[in-house]
């Protein structure tokens, strides 16, 4: 694995995949620390500028945009109390009062290398887990895959936020997006409407553009933008904490991550989760709980070491099964199906020299965001005050050109402004937008798996029941969606007792 | 209205949906003798898609009997929200809307760069408020950014933008 792994940095130690990587992370940290921008939109922008690079150069771009993405949100969460993108929620609760005590050096110092540290962990866990993962994997035949994708859908649904019922909608409406154009198996013509630019079916990329930018777009013109003047001030001096202070967040530090990387893995939710979790688990593990939301160093930790943690959990399940769980590696699958590598248990063997050299991407483009933000973070906070009124419609600008250059055409564009429509109002009635993304990339993988696999059996089902690995699936799946339920009724009761009490 | 009435609206909406869905996959036939044909997902998610729609309305009905106006939820959401003050109206996304596809039916015409240019100094003076304006600027920022993406593009990613009449 070492050699492999050292071959995967020579290929990423040239001079143009290096500076890829840097400009990734750069302009990753940029979308991260505005907000309103997130990872998801700098991927989305940058994944058709890939099409012309060779698959290695275009994930050591993705990479680093990625990395950078969940980084910047750091930056206003801790001088303006604003979350740059939604992992970085809860260093808003501690991180901004420090700032506010005087100790925003501090705060960045600690949330800068705990961020790098929480990162590099998660992508060791990666490194180490996604190769036997895929290698069990291989084994697999079409009803275990189905299992699967029938038990991501299911987390997935169940697992983001609000109403299970919206969630499993959701996850439905994608499904159905993803059945317009041919079928798998015999290439059947479905709801093209007898459109001819319908028969391939809609392009993933427009989707997700449409889904995820032009959706927030729309959103933001509900009303004028003020333009954001606030006066920024704050002082850095080396790394602004000692090292007895390091040290101290030893153990907080490990449980966060490991929580990062724990919800990373599973599908549906991601570093927006994972901090919020870690923040409240530190809480409750605290000698001195009353400390948090006060200004508390361990909030901070707590919070940007998940979130960093969750990057090299996301991309355990996409890199070994192809199964994305979060809308950025949903994404990064499609940057990768853009150039024709399809990832799950074959990757790791047909395209070797890919997945170590993304390995060797993630880890330099970890070591490039403690740089970037440690020499330049007098610039990032600077773009705060870039009015949106002028940033969000060159960004639709830039959606329109990626949505144009899928396949020349014009017909894309349009796809993606349904898309976009369609997301606004999604948003708009409250239903979550990850399992609609994802039930359109899982969808017809799962229909595919299920027809071949009734090939394989003549037509039976019962052996969809009897498999063990797909029967534990499904069970998983199933005890999820009830530990869903059976919360959401406790909430209720809960919520009727004390209104009751009142 | 939306708050009370959104879910009730969406499920009746998602109910046609599904009954629409199911109806054409009537006329989808496999050519290949199999037990599941191209049909057979169709159908299953369109039935998926009515049932939980019918949860959804009844939990809308439900809703609707105990609706009390919201209090307003303080918490992080709003926090991201606070820099986008002022009234919030669908007049204003239609009208970006409507923008968004003039600016995409004309480009064939007139070409990426004049149609962006005029877009962008369209959709910025709407998104900023009136004594904010600043023309001169936004045109500036314009032209730049709609010449150095057309070229960005045209010479380091070949990809043919339209030229319209500047072609």
């Amino acid at each position: 694995m070492l050699e492999m792994l050292s071959a995967g940095f020579s290929e990423m130690l040239t001079i143009y995949t290096m500076s890829l990587i840097f400009i990734g992370v750069a302009m990753g940290l940029v979308f991260g620390s505005i907000p309103g921008l997130t990872a998801t939109m700098a991927v989305a922008i940058c994944l058709p500028i890939t099409f012309t690079m060779s698959p290695s150069d275009g994930m050591a771009l993705l990479m680093g945009l990625y990395i950078g993405g969940v980084s910047g949100g750091l930056i206003p969460a801790i001088l303006l109390k604003l979350p740059g993108t939604p992992s970085s929620i809860s260093s808003t609760f501690d991180g901004y009062p420090m700032a506010q005590k005087g100790q925003a050096g501090k705060a960045f110092g600690l949330a800068i290398v705990f961020s790098f540290l929480g990162g590099l962990l998660s992508i060791a866990t990666l490194i180490l887990i996604a190769p036997p993962l895929a290698q069990f994997a291989v084994r697999f035949g079409p009803i275990e895959y189905f299992a699967i994708t029938v038990f991501a859908l299911t987390l997935i649904s169940s697992l983001s936020d609000g109403s299970i019922v919206k969630g499993i909608l959701a996850a439905l409406i994608g499904i159905s997006l993803a059945m317009v154009g041919s079928a798998p198996i015999d290439a059947f013509p479905r709801f093209t409407f007898g459109m001819n630019a319908l028969d391939a079916g809609f392009n993933l990329l427009p989707a997700l553009i449409g889904l995820f930018a032009i959706s927030e777009f729309l959103k933001t013109s509900e009303s004028k933008v003020n333009p954001l003047v606030k006066k920024i001030s704050y002082k850095i001096k080396g790394f602004g904490f000692s090292v007895a202070e390091f040290f101290k967040q030893g153990w907080n530090f490990f449980r966060s991550a490991f929580i990062g990387i724990a919800i990373g893995i599973l599908p549906g939710i991601g570093g927006g989760t994972a901090n919020i979790i870690a923040y409240a688990t530190a809480k409750n593990q605290s000698k001195h709980p009353e400390e948090f939301g006060k200004g508390t160093p361990e909030g901070v930790v707590a919070s940007e070491s998940s979130n960093n943690a969750a990057v090299g959990g996301a991309l355990v399940p996409l890199m070994a099964l192809g199964i994305p769980g979060d809308t950025v590696t949903a994404m990064l699958l499609g940057g990768l199906v853009i150039h024709g590598i399809q990832p799950g248990p074959l990757f790791f063997t047909s395209n070797t020299d890919i997945v170590y050299g993304i390995f060797a991407a993630l880890i330099i483009a970890n070591i490039a965001m403690l740089v970037f933000l440690f020499l330049g973070m007098r610039f990032f906070v600077k773009l705060l005050s870039i009015p949106k009124h002028i940033l969000l419609p060159i960004i639709l600008v830039l959606c329109v050109v990626g949505a144009f250059g899928v396949n020349n055409r014009l017909f894309d564009v349009w796809a993606l402004l349904f898309f976009g429509v369609l997301g606004y109002l999604l948003i708009k009635l409250k239903f979550p937008l990850t399992p609609v993304i994802l039930g359109f990339i899982l969808g017809p993988i799962a229909e595919t798996n299920l027809r071949r696999g009734l090939m394989q059996t003549q037509g039976d089902f019962l052996p969809f029941f009897t498999e063990p690995i797909a029967v534990f699936f499904f069970g998983v799946a199933i005890v999820s969606v009830g530990l869903k339920i059976w919360k959401n009724h406790r909430k209720k009761q809960t919520e009727i007792n004390i209104s009751g009490g009142v | 209205m939306a708050e009370k009435y959104g879910d009730i609206y969406s499920s009746i909406f998602m109910m046609l949906f599904a009954l629409l869905m199911y109806i054409s996959t009537f006329n989808m036939q496999s050519m290949a003798e199999v037990s599941v044909g191209p049909e057979t997902v169709p159908q299953i998610v369109a039935i998926g898609i009515f049932i939980f729609s019918v949860i959804l309305l009844l939990q809308g009905i439900k809703k609707v009997k105990s609706y009390s106006p919201p209090v307003e939820p303080e918490g992080t959401k709003d926090e991201t929200e606070n820099d986008y003050s002022g009234k919030k109206s669908l007049v204003s996304v239609l009208i970006t809307l409507l923008l968004v596809i003039c600016y995409v039916l004309v480009m064939p015409i007139l070409g990426f760069i004049i149609s962006s240019t005029l877009y962008l100094i369209v959709q910025f003076c709407f998104l900023a408020k009136r004594e904010n304006w600043n023309i001169p600027l936004y045109a500036l920022i314009a032209v730049v950014v709609s010449v150095s993406v057309y070229f960005f593009f045209r010479n380091l990613f070949y990809l043919m933008l339209p030229q319209g009449i500047l072609g």
